[in-house]
């Protein structure tokens, strides 16, 4: 079959026509698409503290036993404040296992805060 | 003058005359729904896409910038839309063994009938091809041989068009060929 043949078989297509009802159809469905209020959007700005405190959360409970693991890194420069504070209450936060304590308690908060945060909004809207 | 009438009444669906949209729908069906049966072949199943697309065109009207014909924005939208749903729809094609047999079946007396079968089975054999060769051979013809419009529905290079062009008609011509030779050798 030929190049030519093939333009002439797909080229020839005869046209279809829409059903006589298809244009009030299509105009129904439009109709009912604009009457139709528009989805709920999810309340970014009121879910934004609960989002952060996971975040948090998160960083508490992967880098402060990795921090606390592993050894001082070889200081590049050398620095103008003094951190060997942090270094020793991390210590002694570690030796509490306070982490854990505040991941209890930040997960408590906004378990609670966040259901109540939600609330307010939908009030106040 | 079509294009004047479809700035036109966008505008006033932006402004809130929904009515406004049945121009565009009466101006725009036919050429949506045999774009549509093209990529399905099947007529009620390419109305129902076409009026998805239609929907799908009312909800992003505002997304059309005026650089651009509306009936290109319109097009692309179609196509796009049309491959993605036949591709997550079981496949309803001829099975190429049936395409052989309609385009070898001989019989003088049949002469004008093997003929609309044959193009009824070279048609269907395009839709058996990989996607990209399918999309740009289904596009070209439908804009009437027009290489820059497939390019600007598809929304590639016309260098890709004519390449894909190339490369679906020789796998077509292949397809068809081989599958008649191994046919009349079966019937050996």
């Amino acid at each position: 079959m030929t190049d030519q043949e093939l333009d002439d078989i797909l080229g020839a297509e005869a046209q279809i026509e829409p059903t006589p009802g298809f244009t009030a159809t299509v105009m129904r469905a439009v109709h009912r698409e604009a009457t139709t209020p528009p989805p709920i959007r999810f309340p970014w700005v009121l879910a934004l503290p609960g989002v952060m405190a996971w975040g948090l959360t998160l960083v508490l409970v992967f880098a402060i036993p990795w921090y606390s693991s592993s050894p001082p890194p070889a200081p590049a420069f050398r620095f103008r404040f003094d951190f060997s504070w942090v270094q020793s209450a991390l210590d002694s936060l570690r030796h509490l296992q306070a982490g854990w304590i505040m991941l209890a308690v930040i997960l408590t908060i906004a378990c609670v805060s966040f259901p109540l945060r939600l609330i307010r909004g939908r009030y106040r809207n | 003058m079509s294009a004047r009438e479809d700035q036109a009444d966008v505008q006033r669906v932006l402004r809130g005359d929904i009515s406004a949209f049945e121009g565009i729908v009466k101006r725009w069906q036919a050429p949506l729904v045999n774009l549509a049966y093209r990529f399905c072949r099947d007529r009620s199943r390419a109305e129902e896409l076409a009026q998805e697309v239609f929907l799908k065109a009312y909800r992003a009207l505002r997304d059309w910038r005026q650089e651009a014909a509306f009936s290109t924005w319109l097009f692309a939208l179609a196509t796009n839309h049309y491959r993605t749903a036949i591709r997550s729809e079981p496949s309803r094609f001829v099975a190429i063994e049936r395409m052989t047999e309609l385009v070898t079946r001989g019989g003088d007396a049949y002469d004008g009938l093997r003929e609309r079968d044959r193009d009824q089975s070279v048609r269907a054999a395009v839709l058996a091809l990989p996607a990209k060769y399918r999309d740009a051979l289904t596009l070209f013809y439908f804009h009437e041989m027009d290489v820059s419009a497939t390019a600007r529905s598809l929304g590639v290079p016309e260098g890709t068009i004519k390449a894909r062009l190339l490369r679906g008609r020789g796998l077509l011509r292949a397809k068809l060929t081989r599958d008649v030779t191994g046919l009349r050798l079966e019937e050996v």
